[in-house]
Parts: C-alpha cells; sequence; structure tokens
C-alpha cells in the first residue's frame, strides 16, 4: 500500500515537473484622447516563455506561445523578429510618438541567431512562410528590396556577447525591408487573431472587429519577438512575443463633443477576459483633464488611478482590473464624456519632426528632401535611414546636409557634417541603394537632408499592374535616444507589459530610451510608356518591321565572298601565318640541306 | 540633295514637275489646309468625347451635400471680414481659423514677388510685393498622403469677388472631413495675386524655383504627389453658365476626361456650360457657324500662351487642371451655388476613385464644342498640308540656286541672328535706359520693339549698298530664299507639335508672305510684295490679332487704342515669360523675327545683272585656262 502510495506521488511529481507552466500572457488595451479629437487604442497580448534560446527542446512543450511561429522561429535559428502592418500614417507632430512605430505598408527587421551561415538563404525561406503565415506580400522583399543597415537597427533584447562585438560587423545577421504599398486588409487581421491565446472568443480580442478597425484614421497590427532577461540577475533568458494593434479613431465627427466608449469605438462591449491570461487590463490616459475648461469624465469607475512623474510633468492613468469588473458576467462599457463641445487647440510639436517630400517635377530627374526639426534645447544625435530602389538612381554627389536656424528655411544656414555616413549604391535589377547617417543636429534647428535622382525607364515587362499609378519609396527612419519625458509612451526595455512600463515611477526622468520616427512614404512616377492600344500596336509593329526588314536588308544589301579557311582574316592570325610560314620555309631549307 | 542632284531621269522629272507647277499647287495646299483645318469644326469631321479612365465612374455616387452646407452665412461672414481691411488682402487669419476648427491641416505661405520689367534700383533691388497662401489640407483616412488633389480659389478683394466660392470650398470641407472613404488627401488652397500666388505655392510645394521674380517660403506642411486641380471662380450665387477654361502656358492642356466628368456632371445637375465664354448650343447641321466661332477663339486663347486663368501653373508641373468660371448674374439665373456644390462633391468622388494618375484621354487637341473634340490625329494633316508649299517651294529654288555659293549668304543670316538676340535681350535694356528717360516700362517695350524692326527694315538696303555699283560678291536670292524656307518649315513644324494653335496661326499669316518673298523685276510686284511682307513681321501680326480680336468681340478700334494695345500684349509676353516660363515671347523674337529678317533680304536681294555675272565668271576662266 505504501508502496502504491509512494509510486502514485512519484507519478504526479513527474507529471508536475514536465508540465510545470512555463509561458504567462497578459493581454492589455491602453486608450488615450489625442488632442485633435481622435483616439488612440493600443492592444497588446505579451506572451514570455522562459526558455532559452540556445535549448533545442524551448519549443517543444507550449501553452499559450503559438506553435506555428515557435516552430519556424526555431527552425530558421531567428534571434530578434520585428514585423508591422499598417495603414495610414501615424501623424506624429501631431498624436506624439507611439506606443509601437511603423511605417506605412509592411515592414520586416529579422535578426538571426548567431552561428547561422547562410544568412540569405534563411532570409529568404523565412519571409516566405512568413508571408504565407499572415497572407501578406512579404515575400516580395527579395535583395532587390533588403536591406542590412548598420547603425539603425540594434537588437532590441537580451543578445549573446557576439552581438557585443564590433558593432557594424555584427550587422550581417540582420535583415531589413518594407513595403509602402502593401495594403492592410482582413486577410492579415484574421491570422494575426488566430495565434492569440484566447483569439477573438474572449478578452480584448473580442474587440477587435474588422469593420470597425479598418474604417479609422490608422490602423497597425505587428509581431514582436524577443529574448528578455528572466529576472534582475539576468542569469536566464525568457522569449517573448508580443502581439500590438494600435487604431486611431475620428470621434469628432460623430457628434460635437468627443465622447467615445468601446462600444462606439468598436461597435460592443467588453464581455469577458482570457481565462488564459494571467492579466487584463484596461489603462486610459486621463492626463490631460488637468485642466478645468475641458475634461471629460469615465463611466464606471476604474479600479484605481496611477500618477506618475517624470521631471515636472504629471502623466496620469485610469487602470480597469478586468479580471474584478468582468466578474459575475458583467458587462463593461468605457464611457469618456466631455464637459463641452470640441476644444481644438494647437498642438505642440513633439521635440523630434520629420517631414519627407519630393522636390521637382517632370519624369526624368527628382529629389528627395527629409527635413527633421529639433525642436528641443540640446545637441541631438540621430540615425538617418534611407532605402531608395534601384529604378531611382541616386546622385551621391548631391546629398547634402543643412542646418537652419530660422523656421521659414531662410537666411543663415549651414552645411553640417554627418559623424558617419554609410552609403551603398544600388544595382540595377539587384540591390536596394541606402543612405545611412550619423548626424549631431543643433538646438533649435531645422536640418534638411536631400539629394538628388534619376528615374530610370523601366524594362516594358518591369512595370507593374496599373503602372501609372506610380512607385513607391520607403519611409526615411529616423532612430534617436530621447529622454523620457520626450517620449512619455515609450516602452521599457526590461519589461514585457503595459503596465509595467507606464504604471511605474521613473527613479530618474534622463533615463535614455529608444526613439524611432518614420517618416512619409513617397509616392513617384516613374517614365511610363502608356500601355495602351496604339502603345501595343506601335510595339508590336516596329517588331515586325525590325525582323522583316533587318532580314530583308541583310539579304539584299550584304556581299557574299567566298572566304579560304586556311588563310587568316585577324592582325594576329596574319602575324601567326608569316611566323609559320617563315618557320617552315626554314624548315624545309633546312630539310632541303640535310637531305642535298 | 541625292533626289534632285542625281541625274537620273525620274528625278528630273520630278524636279521638272515642281519647277512647273508648284504656284497652283501651293496655292491648293495652302487653301485647302486652311479649308480642312476650319471644316474640323463641323461635327461630320471631328470625334464625339468619351470616358478613357474607367475608374473615373463619374455620376454614379449618391450625393451627400445637402443644404444644411449651404455657405450664404459663411459667405456673409466673409464679407464683413473683407470690410475690415481697407486694401482688401486675403483675411488669411479668418480663413485659418475656420479650416482649423474643421481639424485641417492649416498652413500660410508667405511669398513675395517683383515686376520683371522694373529696373533695379542703386541697392540691385526691386520693389516687392508681398502676399499670402493659406491653404488646409483634409487628410485621407484610407491613404498615408501618398497623392492628394487640390482645389483651388484665388482670393480677389474687388467687385468679381470670389467669396462665394471661398465659403463654398469651406462648406465642402466641412462635409468631407466625415467621410471615411477618401484616399487621397484634399487641399484647400486659396491664393492671393491668382496666377502668381499659385506659381509661388506650386513652387515651394514642389521645393523649386522657377522664376526669379517669384521667391516663396517654405510649406510647413505637405502632402503627397498632386493628381488634379480644380479652379473655382463662382462669382455670385445664382449664375447663368458655367464657363471651362483649359488653356495652361504654352498651350499646355489638361486631360480631356477631366473636362469630360465636369461637364458630365453638369448636365447631370442641369448647369449650362460653355467653352470660350460661348454658351453650349445644340449641336446641328446648321450650327457650324457656333462650332467655327468656337474653334478660332479656343486657338487664339491657346496660341497666346500666356497664364489664361489661375490654373494655369498647375498644368506646367503636369498636374491636370482648369478653370470653372461663373457667368451672368442675376437673381432669375437658372443654377445656384448649391448646383455646383454638388457638382464639386461628384468631381472630388471620381478623382478619389482613380487608381492611377490622368493618363488615358487625351493631352492634345483643341475643342469646337464641349461635346466634340478635334485630337492631334486630326488637326495635324491639315497643318502639315499648309507647310508643305514651304517645301515645295524651297526644292524648287534649290534646283534653281543649283550654282550659286554658300559664303556669301552668310552675312544676312548672321545679322539676322543677331537682330534676333538683340530683340530677345532687349527688354532688360530698354527698360533701363527708359529710366533714364522716364518712360514708362511697356511704352518703351513698343517704341523699343517698333525701332527693332525699322532697323531690320534697312538692314537689306545697307548690306547690298555696294551692289548698285555692281562691285562685291553677293548673295544668291534664289539660295538664301531656299534656306530661309527651309528653317521657317522645320521651325513651325516643331512649333505646331508644341503648341498646334501657335503654329497654325503663324501658318495662316507666314506662308503667302513667306513664299512669295523672292525679288522681283517689276517694282509693281515689289511694292505689293513689299506691303504684304511687312504687314505680315511679327509686329504687325500683333496688331492684326489686337483688331481682330477687338473685331469679335465688338469693339470700337482707333489707332492710339491698338497701341496701347500692343504696347499692354508686348509686357504682358515678357512678364509671362519672366513669370511663368511662357515661351511664346522667346520664340516671336528669337526665331521668328529673325526668319522674317531673311525673308525681308530675299526680297531686297541685289539683282544680278547678266553682264556683272559673265564679268565675274571671266576671271576663274581664265585661271582654269
Amino acid at each position: 500500500m505504501i508502496l502504491r502510495i509512494l509510486i502514485f506521488y512519484t507519478v504526479l511529481n513527474l507529471l508536475h515537473s514536465t508540465y510545470v507552466v512555463r509561458d504567462k500572457n497578459n493581454e492589455e488595451l491602453f486608450i488615450q484622447p489625442l488632442p485633435t479629437g481622435h483616439v488612440y487604442n493600443h492592444f497588446q497580448f505579451t506572451t514570455t516563455l522562459d526558455a532559452e534560446l540556445s535549448d533545442n527542446s524551448a519549443f517543444q512543450h507550449v501553452r499559450l506561445f503559438p506553435k506555428a511561429l515557435a516552430e519556424i522561429i526555431s527552425a530558421y535559428k531567428i534571434q530578434e523578429l520585428h514585423l508591422s502592418l499598417s495603414h495610414g500614417l501615424w501623424r506624429h507632430e501631431k498624436w506624439g510618438y507611439p506606443l509601437r512605430p511603423a511605417p506605412p505598408g509592411a515592414e520586416l527587421a529579422v535578426w538571426f541567431e548567431d552561428g547561422v551561415k547562410n544568412v540569405d538563404q534563411q532570409w529568404k525561406s523565412f519571409r516566405n512562410v512568413l508571408a504565407g503565415m499572415f497572407c501578406a506580400s512579404l515575400n516580395f522583399m527579395d535583395t532587390k528590396s533588403t536591406a542590412i543597415p548598420k547603425f539603425s537597427f540594434r537588437p532590441y533584447g537580451v543578445t549573446s556577447a557576439f552581438y557585443d562585438r564590433h558593432i557594424v560587423s555584427q550587422s550581417k545577421n540582420l535583415r531589413y525591408s518594407a513595403l509602402p504599398r502593401e495594403t492592410v486588409c482582413t486577410e492579415n487581421l484574421t491570422p494575426w487573431k488566430k495565434l492569440l491565446p484566447c483569439g477573438d472568443k474572449f478578452g480584448l480580442g473580442t474587440l477587435l472587429n474588422a469593420r470597425k478597425l479598418y474604417d479609422s484614421h490608422y490602423h497597425s497590427l505587428s509581431v514582436d519577438f524577443r529574448p528578455i532577461c528572466r529576472n534582475e540577475s539576468c542569469l536566464s533568458t525568457s522569449l517573448e512575443l508580443t502581439f500590438s494593434l494600435a487604431v486611431v479613431f475620428n470621434i469628432v465627427d460623430h457628434g460635437n463633443r468627443p465622447d467615445w466608449s468601446l462600444r462606439d469605438m468598436f461597435s460592443h462591449s467588453l464581455r469577458s477576459t482570457c481565462p488564459l491570461s494571467s492579466s487584463s487590463k484596461l489603462i486610459v490616459d486621463v492626463s490631460q483633464n488637468k485642466t478645468l475648461e475641458y475634461f471629460f469624465n469615465l463611466s464606471p469607475a476604474p479600479s484605481s488611478y496611477f500618477t506618475k512623474n517624470i521631471g515636472h510633468e504629471t502623466f496620469k492613468y485610469a487602470v480597469y482590473d478586468l479580471k474584478n469588473h468582468l466578474q459575475n458576467n458583467n458587462i463593461l462599457n468605457v464611457l469618456a464624456k466631455y464637459n463641452r463641445k470640441i476644444f481644438r487647440k494647437k498642438t505642440t510639436s513633439p521635440t523630434l519632426v520629420v517631414q519627407t517630400y519630393q522636390t521637382g517635377y517632370g519624369e526624368e530627374r527628382g529629389g528627395v528632401t527629409t527635413v527633421i526639426h529639433n525642436n528641443g534645447d540640446k545637441d541631438r544625435i540621430i540615425v538617418f535611414l534611407q532605402i531608395i530602389p534601384w529604378y531611382l538612381r541616386v546622385y551621391f554627389h548631391t546629398l547634402t546636409y543643412r542646418t537652419y536656424w530660422d523656421s521659414n528655411l531662410l537666411g543663415n544656414s549651414s552645411r553640417i557634417r554627418p559623424l558617419k555616413q554609410v552609403f551603398t549604391p544600388g544595382k540595377d535589377r539587384s540591390k536596394v541603394c541606402s543612405i545611412e547617417a550619423v548626424l549631431q543636429l543643433p538646438p533649435n534647428t531645422i536640418t534638411k537632408i536631400h539629394f538628388e535622382l534619376e528615374r530610370v525607364l523601366l524594362r516594358w515587362t518591369e512595370y507593374p499592374p496599373d503602372a501609372h499609378h506610380g512607385f513607391y519609396i520607403n519611409s526615411p527612419i529616423i532612430t534617436s535616444y530621447v529622454n523620457s519625458i520626450e517620449y512619455p509612451l515609450y516602452l521599457r526595455r526590461s519589461s514585457n507589459s503595459l503596465s509595467e512600463t507606464l504604471l511605474k515611477n521613473e527613479s530618474d526622468f534622463e533615463t535614455k530610451t529608444l526613439l524611432r520616427i518614420y517618416s512619409e512614404s513617397l509616392l513617384m512616377i516613374l517614365p511610363t510608356p502608356d500601355f495602351s492600344m496604339p502603345y501595343n500596336v506601335i510595339c508590336l509593329a516596329c517588331t515586325v518591321v525590325a525582323i522583316g526588314f533587318g532580314s530583308v536588308h541583310n539579304v539584299t544589301t550584304r556581299l557574299l565572298v567566298m572566304v579560304d579557311p586556311d588563310k587568316p582574316h585577324t592582325p594576329i592570325g596574319h602575324f601567326r601565318h608569316t611566323i609559320t610560314k617563315k618557320f617552315k620555309e626554314i624548315k624545309g631549307k633546312f630539310l632541303a640541306g640535310r637531305t642535298g | 540633295m541625292g533626289l534632285l542632284t542625281s541625274g537620273s531621269r525620274q528625278t528630273e522629272i520630278l524636279g521638272l514637275f515642281l519647277d512647273k507647277y508648284h504656284i497652283p499647287l501651293s496655292v491648293l495646299c495652302y487653301v485647302g489646309g486652311l479649308v480642312w483645318f476650319c471644316l474640323l469644326s463641323d461635327p461630320r469631321f471631328n470625334a464625339g468625347t468619351y470616358f478613357s479612365e474607367n475608374a473615373l465612374l463619374t455620376g454614379i455616387v449618391d450625393n451627400e451635400f445637402s443644404s444644411f452646407y449651404n455657405p450664404s452665412q459663411l459667405k456673409a461672414e466673409l464679407k464683413a471680414e473683407m470690410r475690415k481691411d481697407e486694401e482688401r488682402k486675403i483675411p488669411a487669419d479668418w480663413l485659418y481659423n475656420k479650416m482649423f476648427e474643421l481639424g485641417l491641416d492649416v498652413s500660410i505661405q508667405n511669398f513675395s514677388f517683383s515686376y520683371p520689367l522694373e529696373p533695379e534700383n542703386e541697392m540691385h533691388q526691386r520693389n516687392e510685393w508681398k502676399g499670402r497662401n493659406v491653404y488646409g489640407i483634409l487628410r485621407a483616412p484610407k491613404s498615408a498622403s501618398f497623392e492628394a488633389f487640390v482645389l483651388l480659389v484665388p482670393w480677389r478683394g474687388e467687385e468679381e469677388s470670389t467669396v462665394t466660392s471661398i465659403s463654398l470650398l469651406i462648406k465642402m470641407a466641412d462635409m468631407m472631413r466625415h467621410k471615411s472613404y477618401w484616399a487621397k488627401d484634399i487641399i484647400f488652397l486659396f491664393t492671393e495675386y491668382d496666377s502668381v500666388g499659385v506659381q509661388a505655392w506650386l513652387d515651394a510645394y514642389h521645393d523649386i524655383r522657377t522664376s526669379e521674380f517669384i521667391s516663396p517660403s517654405h510649406l510647413a506642411t505637405r502632402s503627397g504627389s498632386i493628381q488634379a486641380a480644380l479652379n473655382v471662380e463662382i462669382l455670385a450665387d445664382r449664375f447663368s453658365t458655367i464657363n471651362f477654361i483649359l488653356e495652361g502656358i504654352n498651350g499646355q492642356m489638361p486631360n480631356l476626361d477631366l473636362l469630360n466628368s465636369l461637364a458630365l456632371l453638369c448636365k447631370q445637375r442641369g448647369v449650362r456650360i460653355a467653352l470660350q465664354g460661348r454658351r453650349d448650343k445644340k449641336i446641328s447641321p446648321n450650327s457650324w457657324k457656333y462650332t467655327l466661332g468656337t474653334l478660332v477663339r479656343a486657338v487664339w486663347a491657346q496660341a497666346s500662351g500666356v497664364a489664361t486663368a489661375a490654373h494655369a501653373p498647375f498644368l506646367k508641373f503636369g498636374i491636370p487642371s482648369l478653370t470653372m468660371r461663373s457667368q451672368g448674374s442675376s437673381k432669375s439665373s437658372s443654377s445656384d451655388i448649391m448646383d455646383i456644390g454638388f457638382v464639386l462633391e461628384g468631381i472630388c468622388r471620381s478623382l478619389n476613385n482613380l487608381l492611377e494618375r490622368f493618363h488615358q484621354s487625351f493631352f492634345f487637341y483643341i475643342l469646337p464644342h464641349t461635346d466634340r473634340y478635334i485630337s492631334i490625329g486630326l488637326y495635324m494633316p491639315p497643318l502639315g498640308v499648309m507647310s508643305l508649299p514651304l517645301l515645295m517651294r524651297a526644292l524648287v529654288l534649290w534646283t534653281r540656286a543649283k550654282n550659286a555659293t554658300f559664303s556669301p549668304i552668310v552675312p544676312p543670316i548672321v545679322l539676322s541672328i543677331i537682330m534676333g538676340l538683340l530683340s530677345l535681350f532687349a527688354p532688360d535694356h530698354l527698360v533701363r535706359v527708359a529710366r533714364a528717360i522716364r518712360l514708362p516700362a511697356p511704352e518703351a517695350l513698343g517704341w523699343g520693339t517698333f525701332s527693332l524692326h525699322m532697323a531690320a527694315i534697312l538692314l537689306p538696303y545697307m548690306l547690298t549698298r555696294k551692289a548698285k555699283n555692281g562691285k562685291g560678291d553677293f548673295w544668291d536670292a534664289n539660295l538664301l530664299h531656299s534656306v530661309a524656307l527651309i528653317i521657317f518649315a522645320v521651325s513651325t513644324s516643331a512649333v505646331c507639335v508644341l503648341n498646334a494653335s501657335l503654329g497654325a496661326i503663324i501658318l495662316v499669316f507666314s506662308v503667302p508672305s513667306a513664299l512669295l518673298a523672292s525679288p522681283s523685276k517689276s517694282w509693281i510686284f515689289y511694292i505689293l510684295k513689299m506691303i504684304l511682307l511687312i504687314s505680315t513681321c511679327p509686329f504687325f501680326i500683333l496688331i492684326w490679332n489686337i483688331s481682330i480680336r477687338g473685331f469679335l468681340m465688338g469693339q470700337e478700334l482707333s489707332l492710339e487704342k491698338i497701341w496701347l494695345q500692343s504696347q499692354n500684349i508686348l509686357t504682358m509676353g515678357v512678364v509671362a515669360s519672366e513669370w511663368f516660363g511662357s515661351w511664346g515671347w522667346k520664340v516671336v523674337a528669337g526665331l521668328f523675327f529673325p526668319l522674317w529678317i531673311l525673308f525681308w533680304s530675299c526680297l531686297n536681294s541685289p539683282i544680278r545683272n547678266e553682264k556683272v555675272e559673265i564679268e565675274a565668271t571671266k576671271p576663274e576662266e581664265k585661271k582654269i585656262n
């Protein structure tokens, strides 16, 4: 009997040790009313798995970590993965900086593990697999649109010693590409939703109603994978997978007062939380309620408020603990009611503002200008990255960096020298051109980065459908380190959930945080033949004439002469011929002498 | 020269044939070409307009514009604002606030410009005028500011005020911002100083300087590449017709699809439309008078090559654009501002539908009626036929001048080129000199051009002064005429391709005189030819132009009036070329004026005495012997 009990406990223990809970999940929603009358919603679903990346068996037993992703991450030896699919442009000059910045269209940045031999081959297979998984055209991220930036991207998570070596050489395991033309729709959202622990059946996922999400001013969904420290000591790592979805609604339009509620925005209220996630939170930024003339009231009342001071600024967040609010089949519809009609005031520009536009007109030449406003009162070091497709040939000699002190870009200006600059020229039909520069921007200045380019006349088979629509140029990327006060919504590198970042007091407000700004993508016209019926007829007729005329002309005008194949007809042949002739003569004489 | 110099039998026959019959053939070609060109206005010889771009889907959306957005109250507010300012400058701050309240990205652009014909002062500066443009961008929810289109109203603080269309556009913005279907940003642009303001805005938008006399300031907010632009000039609440103005700088035209869709939308709303200020009539076999009249006016308008309305600078940047201007205003007029609201909504929806930029339909066409168009394929053959006599005559003269030497014709050619350069660079210097004697710039230009023509008229007499003594080596009239005709033919055909209307006008006026510019022994013919040639010199063509236009408009004409008008037109030509890059003035001053001098020299060539010729050839024979 004792033996039996012993055996039972041993088996139980064994079972327990194999099925130990190694992964956990958080679901969070952050809502921030923007000064322009829009409302910014950021969903974040974070899954952490306590395992080492180097451990081959790490993904053999997963509970919440999506199996599909786990398999390809281990198969292709991915160190970090950052994928975003967005539609619309985040207007940072009015809205401030988002929690997860993303350019219009699709963007994919992948770090492969140390020791991966054939990175390009892995990248090719990986992006194809990912394309199938998210129903996006990621398979078009071939060598013609893939770049390896040197400074702009650093691994975001914990890395092995390999990545701490020379800063430039380690980029060889990075592949970056973006497709601004990619349109994002339900076909991308559905597979994305399926990877969430509760899908769209329970929890915050139920709010992801495609009809509402795509009727918005900005929409972005993203997947980020990185290894993080398991605890403070950082002796072992965990793997973190973050699904985030940002959506900006234009609320002003629905009435005179910019009132909003979950039901307005997502067409239904919240009924449940995901039973698999360990915490479900809804955080509302109520910082703008400081003024008495214009504020909103939240109903129902939140579970708690959190006040955070960064320097002399105060941020206040209302926190709803959904696990409490949704007990006993309750329904939650967070509603914000304003005290008066829409009140527009000029927004203060954030510390770095970037704007990109094309210059010149016509279909032969053109230019691209990026204007960076440094509104801070200190020098700022930024990294500028611009990737240009090969069919726009950049004139390197026209690349200038000029700083203006006047906001109208008039008067005094001076050329500045980049601290570092990497220019990779494009190659026709095989490689993108990339410009990467590290610049030091003087305080309160405007810096203009400008270069000229030539538009290539493509082969007629190389034009995409709707050729006259134009061709896209990727968003320039500005990367910089800023104080947390300048970028209050940053995600802390060490934390793995929104609440850990937002609902935590800064010990030091001078903490430097990474800020990435995506500027406008451009649509550029290339010299395009009109692919109309007359054009096709002309092409065909010309071909027929060329073939017919060419052969007839050849036959009628060529003089046919008999050529002795033994006779030389090149200068070298002549030379050889005379030498061999001479040699034969001498040989003949010699032989004749001998016989004679 | 293989055709006419190699002695084969066939080519000899062709040469002989041309020699014998080129005069009747030339007359036939010229008259035939002219008649053919005029016949194109008849519906039986041209084609009906149609939609090439399927994506436009014009007129099939349900209108959402309603009387809720009636702009009358806003208009009253704007008028009150306008009266506050004595100078009647653009109420930029008011416009800024109105658009800002709607949530548009608003910005004000400052620009300054100076007058090209005003000489610099001691500080090398010119008097500057300052203007402001206000624009608001309605951000499209469905895209990341890749593309945009522009709705434009130039501000005029005068009687023919555009406050009506400005208030309508603001109301349109109010309606449009609620919609989530916009895939292109919509830019509402209000400019000062008409085309100059538009040019300043476009220069800044594309970050280039196209004129040294217009200096724009940097734009704070921008959108993507502009796909189309519409200038809405509704001058009254009720009006009878909407007149479409299409012609741009250097005769550039917007894509025909843009006009087609606007015309269709107007018809749907029952708004009467017009071209060249002539209200559309129903096409019938008897309407040839109407269509021909419209065609002639269209040719005049296009040939001028200057900015006809504020939409013109857009065309220079490859952006299809046109102007809708209301005509006639009375309480009983059939259409009102709300109709325009519906039309604008319709065209915005159509432009929003566009997947590609305008490229399908036609860019080269002349319109005799809003429903009928003459494409480049139709109007080029008559123009070609009209220029054929030039080549025939040149060939005949070439064969006749077989033994002539080339070197003597160099001086008149070089001199005419010098005269051309002089007239090209004259305006600046003339104005500087005129300032010293306190003559206003237009008058200085008028007198300057006049005196240049006088100098040109005297030029051949100076060159041939020695000819009367029978000394010196002089040009062969046939050779010079032939060369001049070939240059003339080449340059007119080049102009025809770029601006067909200008080419047509040059051909109609100058072909007879160019053909007849050979020296004549009979003094009666000589005088007649002289009168013909002088009356078709560029300066006189200008005067004919004014007189004919005046006649068409039914104005009273007097010599003084014509003189003043021609001064104005000369000034306008120079100003347009400096501000907007119109090349009409340059082509006339630098190309057709020297050509005219060549023809004039031909007419005044010394006629060789047979004796002189024999004497001149004798010494050579001796040498050979």
